[in-house]
């Protein structure tokens, strides 16, 4: 699709890094726990359920380790635990999961932005287990035109070396491409080595920690800061380049979006369908390789108490405050 | 020698504006700590745009070499020519192990070299460990929103790549004893430049730093805009405090994410946080519940953040940070 302005059209492929190297799954501590039950409403996946004591239990294969439940366990019984990733993507395949980092939806906004004013086409690439379809599909439904699923047991143990040998075997079988955006980080790791990685095996130019980006300057005009001062830098394609959140405000889902998708599916490659040296992937070729991964005991948080909760104008209480300014010896 | 067969350290030395930065000082520190352990050299490199004064007192902090680079294509395309500096050095001095401060240009400069030499990266280390039986050399890193500790081991060819978290390390003080500076000159016509900068763009203002203030003033949704931060901004100046967010500030594009306190942003530990226009959901308390004192302003009685507060005022912040405004500058006659 050619834009009509410009009579420039863009090939931009958004990056998405969704699998932790590791796995994180909860633990209730049943002799404190007292079955109030409000993990079980927080919890996406409706993994907790209640024991006959009436204490509430986490199965530790059923439970996605997202985490959302901890903060809100009154009594602090919930605990993450952690182990190296050495599950089989079949176990994970029946669970399925949309996308959870915002900034993850901030990079799509900034591929389909661009689109929208140059022309071109959007696809959404993630490496991961099946489960990870959902979150394609999302940002399909968003507004992105081909969504790909990188997923292979043998991409297990990558490093960001390896990982980058399996998007450039993807952007190989795309026929290249003038955009590469992925979010600036995740609470998977940070996408921006292996990006660095693609950029250089592929002659593209590298920009990370991006805060706006439009068409300029022969090819996109990026913001960054440097220090203390805010530079406007002139990019040239093709371009890598990693996005920070308040980039944009990422579209919504809109249900004509979803109808368009519906019997759409996103694709899956695997290392067979890849162009790339085979023993480049996973740990074998992996410049680092984790080794040892521990939770650190949680820190007690102090309860706090309700103090004094005033009603009145706003003279009152801007002078009620003063008040108390001067008690705690701040003015 | 260590048992890695590191013999020499290079450390990449960040600027801001003419003076050394505080990450920097404690990247000297932690490279300090190797050398005791370890018994090898430390060589810094300091890119171009810093005068002598600054190479000097970098020498005096303990590498045993300073190398400044000079080059009058620096200030147009800062990264290439910078990255060029380093490969050079690198080449000329084979240093087992580059490390950079974890700052935003660290971390870039550490991507762009790691990608450019091939080699293993591991980035935010809080420590290294040695595994002699092994010949094996760890990174320590925190995981996770900091909630892990990580080992990775460097698997690959030498050099070895890492990034430094800040605030982890001393800053390295002055010793007696100084470095020597030697100047590196690039040719001019050195890569092709694939992004040059078009606009300087004035810094934001300068407040303390969010993560050290003592005071904080946060603003949620009901600040409304751009307009309601800069209120909140004088409150902070008047207090000397920091300004900080939440989420919907950020996403709405009133306010930068680095300011953003919570889960998954900064956590801060003021002796006086207030709050204004916050609901108070855990994403945000999780990253300020122990502040010494928390003062919660907001028109919504229901609001769960007044359960955390030491004194709530339920009421219009528009209204009341104005008059608190007008009435600390009173009280402080200025």
């Amino acid at each position: 699709m050619v834009s009509e302005k410009t009579g420039t059209s863009l090939n931009i492929v958004v990056y998405l890094k969704l699998e932790k190297d590791y796995q994180a799954y909860a633990e209730v501590d049943q002799s404190t726990c007292e079955g109030c039950g409000i993990c079980a409403k927080i919890c996406p996946f409706e993994v907790p359920s209640m024991r006959v004591d009436e204490t509430v239990e986490i199965l530790p294969e059923k439970c996605r380790g997202c985490g959302a439940c901890v903060p809100y366990c009154k009594t602090n019984s919930i605990r993450m635990q952690y182990t190296l990733n050495n599950e089989p993507y079949s176990s994970t395949e029946l669970v399925s999961v949309g996308l959870r980092n915002p900034l993850d939806k901030n990079a799509i906004e900034a591929g389909l932005a661009l689109r929208d004013e140059l022309g071109g086409k959007v696809w959404v690439l993630a490496e991961g287990s099946p489960r990870f379809e959902e979150s394609l599909r999302e940002a399909l439904v968003m507004g992105a035109d081909e969504g790909i699923l990188l997923c292979d047991p043998k991409f297990m143990g990558s490093d960001h070396l390896a990982s980058s040998f399996i998007i450039e075997g993807a952007l190989n079988n795309l026929g290249g491409c003038d955009l590469l955006i992925a979010p600036q980080r995740t609470s998977c790791g940070e996408p921006l080595f292996c990006v660095a990685w693609v950029a250089e095996r592929l002659g593209m130019t590298y920009m990370p920690f991006v805060r706006s980006i439009e068409p300029g300057g022969g090819g996109v005009l990026v913001r960054r800061k440097w220090g203390e001062k805010m530079l406007e830098l002139s990019v040239s394609l093709p371009a890598a380049l990693t996005v920070e959140r308040g980039i944009n405000k990422p579209r919504g889902l809109s249900l004509m979006a979803a109808a368009r998708v519906m019997g759409k599916t996103v694709s899956r490659w695997s290392s067979e369908d890849l162009d790339f040296g085979g023993n480049r992937i996973g740990e074998a070729g992996s410049q680092v390789r984790l080794r040892m991964v521990e939770a650190l005991p949680k820190r007690r948080r102090k309860k706090r108490k309700r103090g004094e909760i005033l009603k009145g104008s706003p003279e009152v209480l801007a002078g009620t405050l003063i008040e108390r300014l001067k008690e705690w010896q701040i003015l | 020698m260590s048992d890695t067969g590191i013999r020499e350290i290079l450390l990449v030395v960040e600027e801001n504006s003419g003076e050394l930065a505080d990450i920097s000082k404690q990247l000297v520190s932690a490279a300090l700590k190797l050398r005791n352990e370890w018994g090898c050299e430390i060589s810094a490199f300091l890119p171009a745009g810093i005068d002598e004064r600054t190479a000097m007192t970098l020498a005096k902090l303990g590498p045993e070499i300073v190398y400044r680079l000079d080059h009058p294509l620096m200030k147009e395309h800062p990264h290439e020519v910078t990255l060029q500096g380093l490969l050079c050095l690198q080449e000329e001095i084979d240093a087992g192990l580059i490390l950079f401060g974890a700052s935003e240009w660290g971390t870039d400069m550490a991507a762009r070299t790691a990608a450019r030499l091939g080699t293993g990266l591991l980035h935010e280390l809080i420590g290294f460990d040695l595994e002699p039986e092994n010949e094996a050399l760890l990174g320590i890193f925190m995981g996770f929103e900091d909630q892990l500790v990580c080992k990775a081991q460097f698997n690959g060819s030498k050099p070895f790549i890492a990034t430094v978290k800040p605030k982890v390390f001393d800053p390295a003080s002055e010793t007696d004893r100084a470095g020597r500076v030697k100047t590196i000159k690039l040719p001019f016509d050195i890569v092709e430049f694939k992004s040059s900068i078009t606009q300087i763009l004035p810094s934001p203002a300068d407040m303390p730093d969010l993560e050290s203030a003592e005071v904080v003033i946060a603003g949620g949704q009901g600040v409304g805009g751009e307009e309601g931060f800069a209120v909140l901004e004088n409150l902070a100046r008047l207090l000397g405090g920091a300004i900080g967010c939440t989420l919907p500030p950020v996403e709405q594009g009133w306010i930068d994410r680095e300011l953003m306190i919570g889960s998954t942003g900064k956590t801060v530990r003021p002796g006086l946080y207030i709050g204004c226009g916050i609901h108070g959901d855990v994403y945000h308390t999780s990253g300020m519940d122990e502040s010494g004192r928390i003062v919660v302003i907001n028109d919504d009685e229901k609001a769960p953040f007044f359960d955390l507060a030491t004194c709530g005022l339920i009421g219009d912040l528009h209204e009341i940070v104005p008059r608190l405004i007008e009435e600390i500058r009173d009280q402080i006659g200025s």
